[in-house]
């Protein structure tokens, strides 16, 4: 009587094991598994919709002028302010969304414009800032030696700078005249944006480095010398392929730090320049009329709170579901 | 935040003015007791303010302020808020009564006796003056000699000896490394002092009320101004009812000034009140720096912690709360100041080396709007040229008067398509500036002054001009910009100027006479060098006839302004608010600044 149950049970569990093989063997590439994790994070789904909804209103802020929901953002309507020239607040006629600032200006087309001038800042800082960091991570961490102590000894020497402190002397040197350097990095966005990358690839350079210390004396990239390969594809085919989990996650979280400091630079007057709209700067201005004025506040104060959170989040969603050692 | 204006100031002439003054004293009265401002339309009520009457002896006035002196040296400082520290603890050979702008004598006995047809001024002295611990002895006729000469000493760099003390005899023309003797300042004897010029000036007597004719003891002083640049005014000996806090040395830098800080003013024990003409009533007076945001300043006062606003004025939505509010109206009072705010063109760049252009600038501007940023029609009238209303005067009538307007336009809102006309006049083929080389704008990077900055850019976009604003604080746009001749850029939009005494000359010359531009420190910021201007001016300057003087002045007025080298906006009244726990009293004569040797704490607070 036990014989056939046993037989039978035997049938079962081979069977479970077959279709689990058949399961495996569908597979899924990592970014695949990277995707099924993430889309569970509705944390991260949602502030992903608000990044995209962030660009799109960034990038459409011509058109909401066109339609005419926004004034352009450097227009001043002298009506917009009282005989004492304070502001006046959100109306729907004349059409003022989010009110108007102390010049008269459109505060819903300065906060549309705004994020195109956050987002453009912190985007290609963090781009360049990777970029920098990755190729002088790879090379330290790879060459080790004189080469590792030179990077890692400039690396600690900018970390060692007080960030902000830093950004002012920098900015404040290159926002006259021609610029830095020649007239290389120029006046206001761009030297912002030199700013910003200068003091944060140091960051994901140190990173970078401690991941291809470890990387290097792995089996695929010895398999790799002894074919022959030289130093370049050993770096770019073998190494760097496996940096891109971490180049993703740091990035992700460094643009919310790099939309900050865009902001504190604007704020502190040292950003970008009075004549273009920047979060920091509206905020900056607003300070002053606070209490007679709350939207002048309010409104660039939140897209500028909502933005960085939702790339925290999202930077946290990613990392979660690139990192395997937080899979249960 | 930034202040008042920005330096310098002006006296009121004597004999004529009789009349006004005491209508004057009844509006102030008027003001004081219902407690409200006056709005435009006073435009004769100038150079008269709060007066301080009524006090009584005894404790401590709270000054706020944004920022420090420019210099605490008497001999350099050259700026509204110095003035405000300065004369206090100083006496220049004359000076004014709080509220007025009435000039008085001050360490001089009497008026001047002027002779030799306005080439020899000849002042007494009065005698028992005596300067603070540690030098204590009596002031002298030699010290005010040595407080002139070391005005033209390279250690010493000040502002104005070029503009008003350049014609006493024996002037250097290159200024010596160290103070040196001037033989045309002679002293007969000990409370004696005479002046020969070289040629006869109209506004002599106003000079000799600026704090570089206060006395400076040599045998103290020369050490220090032996130096490559003077540190006397870390360690300088009062003569005024005050004294900064010194040690025994006589060092005040670090004791009672704190550089960005605070200066202290404590009761001079050597002063004698029956020499002076003011009551200092407070034991000590402290000016606490560091107030970048006037809504806390004034949100302090309010709250009587602190007893008036040193040297920016309430932002305009604190005017507004408190000139609408019928109890605390009270203790907020509008000085008219003598001079105002412009835009300067940095003559010497391109664009603004063309006529044109500057006009083109002129026309489009926002004088409406760019008011506005400063709190609208209570701060003043829009200017439309230089010499304001309270320069009253038959001839500057005669000349013109002050209706002059060459660049007019609707509401003060700016004419574009007169603009665009002289561009095309410029050679700008469509009347638009442009993808031509960037014009660049250092400004303030605090309101008001970035929000006018603003305006001033929105309103050049409307002739192609896309300005390139660098923002930095107010004393940065002047120190290192815009009173820096080879780093100026081509527009300043948040200097103005109160003339040094109430003369179109002080108004003017400094500002636009081609011989004044100097290096650093210049004051001639659109850097006019018109030689028929300027040849008018020192013609002007050497007419000893009120009337005729002024007539001539207000041609020159008219000269400049129409070659729109400066783009002239405001006639500023400077708000003060005071604490409820005070007896206001305000500078006059120093644009409004609060005047802490006549201002006392109520009985009981």
């Amino acid at each position: 009587m036990s014989t056939p149950d046993l037989i039978g049970r035997s049938d079962d569990l081979v069977e479970e094991t077959s279709a689990l093989d058949m399961e495996e063997i569908v597979g899924r590439g990592p970014w695949q598994l990277f995707w099924v994790r993430f889309r569970e994070d509705k944390v991260a789904l949602i502030s992903s919709g608000f990044i995209v909804f962030i660009i799109l209103m960034a990038i459409c802020a011509p058109l909401f002028v066109k339609v005419g929901l926004a004034h352009p953002p450097n227009a001043q309507y002298p009506n917009q302010t009282d005989v004492f020239g304070i502001p006046k607040g959100p109306s729907l006629h004349p059409l003022f969304l989010f009110g108007a600032d102390s010049v008269g200006e459109d505060v819903f087309s300065r906060v549309l414009y705004g994020a195109r001038v956050s987002l453009e800042v912190a985007l290609i800082a963090t781009v360049i800032a990777v970029f920098v960091g990755v190729i002088a991570g790879m090379i330290a961490g790879f060459y080790r030696g004189w080469v590792d102590t030179l990077i890692s000894r400039f690396i600690d020497v900018m970390l060692a700078f007080p960030v902000l402190l830093l950004a002012l002397g920098i900015a404040s040197a290159c926002s006259i005249g021609k610029g830095c350097l020649g007239g290389l990095i120029k006046p206001g966005a761009p030297t912002v944006i030199a700013v910003i990358a200068i003091i944060n690839w140091t960051y994901i350079g140190r990173i970078i480095r401690g991941q291809v210390l470890s990387l290097r004396e792995k089996e695929f990239v010895e398999a790799a010398r002894a074919s022959g390969a030289g130093d370049m594809a050993i770096l770019f085919r073998e190494i760097l392929p496996n940096l891109v989990a971490p180049i993703i996650v740091y990035a992700t979280l460094v643009i919310p730090t790099n939309i900050l400091l865009e902001a504190a630079l604007s704020y502190l007057g040292v950003g970008i320049p009075a004549t273009q709209s920047s979060w920091g700067q509206m905020i900056a201005d607003a300070t002053n009329i606070f209490d007679t004025a709350w939207w002048y506040f309010a409104f660039p104060g939140a897209a500028l709170l909502l933005t960085v959170l939702a790339f925290n989040l999202l930077g946290d969603g990613i990392r979660d579901a690139l990192d395997p050692r937080i899979v249960d | 935040m930034n202040g008042l204006t920005d330096q310098r100031r002006y006296l009121g002439t004597g004999s004529s003015r009789l009349v006004w003054v005491l209508l004057f004293a009844a509006l102030a009265f008027a003001l004081v007791g219902c407690g409200s401002k006056s709005t435009s339309g006073n435009k004769t009520q100038s150079g008269i303010g709060v007066d301080g009457a009524g006090g009584q002896k005894g404790g401590t006035i709270t000054v706020l302020s944004a920022s420090d002196v420019d210099y605490i040296d008497p001999g350099l400082a050259y700026y509204q808020f110095s003035f405000e520290v300065l004369y206090p603890v100083n006496r220049p050979l004359y000076g004014y009564e709080a509220g007025s702008n009435k000039v008085v004598p001050d360490l001089a006995e009497s008026d001047p006796v002027i002779s030799d047809g306005g080439k020899t001024f000849t002042v007494k002295l009065r005698k028992g003056v005596r300067f603070a611990p540690p030098v204590n002895r009596e002031v002298t006729s030699a010290d005010v000699k040595y407080a002139i000469e070391r005005g033209f000493a390279q250690s010493v760099p000040n502002g104005y000896t070029g503009a008003y003390f350049a014609i006493i005899q024996g002037a250097p023309s290159k200024a010596p490394a160290t103070p040196q003797p001037i033989s045309g300042i002679q002293t007969p004897d000990k409370y004696t002092i005479v002046f020969k010029l070289t040629e006869p000036s109209g506004v002599f007597t106003g000079a000799l009320s600026l704090p570089l004719t206060a006395p400076v003891p040599e045998e103290y002083a020369r050490k220090f101004d032996n130096k490559k640049l003077s540190d006397y005014g870390f360690n300088q000996i009062a003569s005024g009812p005050y004294m900064i806090r010194n040690d025994a040395s006589g060092k005040v830098n670090g004791v009672g000034y704190i550089p960005g800080r605070k200066i202290e003013l404590v009761r001079n024990p050597n002063w004698v009140a029956k020499t002076d003409y003011r009551p200092a009533y407070a034991d000590k007076i402290v000016f606490s720096e560091g107030f970048q945001d006037p809504s806390v300043m004034t949100k302090k006062i309010l709250g009587n912690s602190g007893d008036v606003n040193g040297d920016s004025p309430p932002p305009a939505t604190e005017l507004k709360r408190i000139s609408t509010d019928s109890n605390l109206n009270k203790q907020l009072f509008f000085t008219p100041t003598s001079g105002g705010r412009y835009v300067p063109l940095n003559t010497q760049k391109a664009p603004f080396d063309n006529v044109h252009v500057r006009r083109a600038v002129a026309y489009v501007l926002d004088r409406s709007s760019m008011r506005k940023t400063r709190g609208g029609p209570i701060d003043g009238d829009i200017a439309t040229h230089f010499i304001d209303p309270s320069f009253t005067g038959k001839g500057f009538e005669d000349a013109g008067g002050f209706d002059y307007n060459p660049f007019p336009s609707e509401n003060f809102m700016g004419d574009v398509d007169a603009a665009k006309k002289e561009m095309k006049l410029a050679g700008y083929a469509d009347g638009m500036y442009d993808n031509n080389p960037q014009v660049v704008m250092v400004a303030d990077n605090t309101p008001p002054g970035s929000n006018t900055a603003k305006v001033v850019a929105n309103s050049l976009a409307k002739i192609g001009m896309n300005v390139k604003v660098v923002s930095v604080t107010h004393p940065t746009m002047y120190t290192v910009y815009c009173n820096v001749v080879a780093k100026e850029p081509q527009i300043c939009p948040n200097v103005g100027w109160l003339a040094d005494f109430q003369e179109p000359q002080a108004l003017l010359d400094a500002t636009f006479n081609g011989k004044n531009i100097i290096p650093v420190n210049n004051s001639n910021w659109p850097q006019l060098n018109d030689p028929k201007i300027n040849a008018a001016m020192d013609a002007a300057a050497k007419m000893m006839n009120a009337k005729d003087r002024y007539e001539a002045w207000g041609k020159i007025d008219q000269m400049i302004t129409e070659t729109a080298a400066a783009v002239p906006w405001i006639w500023e009244k400077f708000p003060s608010l005071f604490s409820s726990r005070v007896i206001p009293a305000v500078q006059a004569w120093n644009g409004g600044a609060p005047d802490v040797a006549f201002m006392s704490v109520k009985a009981g607070k």
